[in-house]
C-alpha cells in the first residue's frame, strides 16, 4: 500500500471535478420554478438522446462484425429478457470478431 | 415500479430491494470492465491503495479509462483533468433531469444521491423510477453498483493477468448490447425514433470528423434540439 502524492492529489482533483458535473445540472435547473415546453421536452430527451450519443460510435464505426452484433443484439432484445441478450450479444459478437479475423 | 413513487412513503426496504433487483444484470455486465481497469491500473503502475481510491471517488468507468491512457511520467495534471471532465459532461444533463424527480428528497439526501450517478443509474432511474423517485428505489440501484465496481478494481488489481483479451470473448460488448437494450426500451415515448435518430446521427458525424469525446455533446444537443422542435409543433396543435 503506497502512494504517491501527486498521484493522490490527481485522482482527488479528478473525483472532485467529477461530482461537479454530478450536481451541476441540478443547481442549474432548480433555479427555474415553471419550465418552458421546449425546455421541458428537451430535458425528457436527454436520457435517449445521451445514451444513443454514447453507444452509437461501437454499434456503426467498431467494424462491421460489431454492427452485425448490434442488429442481433436489437432482435434479441425485442424477443428476450436482459440477461439472456446480453449472453446472446456477447456470444454472437465474439463469434462475428473470430470470423472476421479481428 | 417502485412502491414509494405514489406517495410520499419514507425508503422502505421493499423498494430498495426492488432497486437491488433491477441492477443485477448491471452489476454483471460492468464486473469485467471494473477489473479490466483494476488490472491496468496496476500495470499503470498504480499501487492497490490508489487503484481503489480512483475507482471509490471518481466513480466512472469511462473517465478513469481515459485518465489512465495518459497517465505519464511527467503527469500532464491538467489535461487529464479536462479530459475526464469532458468525458463526465454529460452527468450535467443526467443530473438536470434527474434533480426534478428528487426535489421530495431532503437536500443531504439528494446530493448523497448524486454522488452515484452513472449512466446505468440514470437510465434505470429515469425508465423504472417514475416522475417522483423513490430514494429507497434509487439508492437500492446505487449503492450495490458501487460496492460491486470497488470489488470488481480489487479483483482486477489482484488478478489482473487472467483478463487477457476481453474482447475476444466478447465482453466488452457486453456494455454496448446494454445500452442497446436501454435505448429499445424507450421507443415507447412520443418523438423517441427522431431523437434517437438525430442523436446517432450527430454522434456519428462528431465521432468521424472531430472525435472521442465530443461525439456525447453533438449527439445529446441534436436529441434535445429535436424534441424541442417537435415540441413546439405539438403545443401549435393543442
Amino acid at each position: 500500500m503506497t502512494a504517491h502524492p501527486m498521484t493522490v492529489l490527481l485522482i482527488l482533483s479528478l473525483a472532485a471535478a467529477t461530482y461537479c458535473t454530478r450536481i451541476a445540472g441540478h443547481l442549474i435547473m432548480s433555479r427555474f420554478e415553471r419550465l418552458n415546453p421546449r425546455v421541458e421536452a428537451a430535458l425528457e430527451a436527454v436520457p435517449a438522446a445521451v445514451i444513443t450519443a454514447l453507444v452509437a460510435p461501437a454499434v456503426f464505426a467498431a467494424g462491421i462484425p460489431d454492427a452485425i452484433a448490434a442488429g442481433v443484439t436489437i432482435l434479441a432484445a425485442l424477443r428476450f429478457p436482459m440477461i439472456p441478450t446480453l449472453v446472446i450479444a456477447a456470444v454472437t459478437a465474439a463469434i462475428l470478431r473470430a470470423a472476421a479475423g479481428t | 415500479m417502485p412502491a414509494d413513487e405514489a406517495f410520499d412513503a419514507p425508503p422502505s426496504r421493499a423498494s430498495f430491494m426492488e432497486g437491488v433487483r433491477d441492477i443485477l444484470p448491471v452489476m454483471v455486465a460492468t464486473t469485467p470492465f471494473g477489473m479490466v481497469f483494476g488490472a491496468l491500473a496496476m500495470k499503470q503502475g498504480f499501487s492497490v491503495f490508489e487503484t481503489l481510491l480512483m475507482s471509490g471517488s471518481v466513480y466512472g468507468g469511462a473517465s478513469q479509462f481515459v485518465a489512465l491512457q495518459m497517465w505519464t511520467d511527467p503527469l500532464p495534471f491538467w489535461t487529464i483533468l479536462m479530459s475526464a471532465l469532458a468525458v463526465n459532461l454529460r452527468h450535467v444533463l443526467y443530473s438536470a433531469s434527474l434533480g426534478r424527480r428528487m426535489m421530495h428528497w431532503p437536500a443531504t439526501t439528494r446530493y448523497a444521491g448524486f454522488a452515484f450517478l452513472t449512466d446505468p443509474i440514470f437510465a434505470l432511474a429515469v425508465s423504472q423510477g417514475g416522475p417522483r423517485l423513490g430514494a429507497g428505489y434509487y439508492f437500492g440501484l446505487g449503492l450495490p453498483l458501487y460496492v460491486n465496481w470497488l470489488v470488481a478494481t480489487a479483483i482486477g488489481a489482484i488478478l489482473g493477468n487472467f483478463i487477457r483479451r476481453p474482447e475476444a470473448i466478447g465482453l466488452d460488448f457486453v456494455v454496448t448490447a446494454y445500452f442497446l437494450v436501454l435505448i429499445l426500451g424507450f421507443r415507447k415515448q412520443p418523438k423517441a425514433l427522431p431523437v434517437i435518430a438525430a442523436s446517432a446521427a450527430a454522434a456519428l458525424a462528431a465521432w468521424l470528423l472531430i472525435g472521442s469525446p465530443w461525439h456525447f455533446a453533438a449527439g445529446a444537443t441534436a436529441g434535445m434540439a429535436t424534441a424541442a422542435i417537435l415540441a413546439g409543433g405539438k403545443a401549435n396543435t393543442g
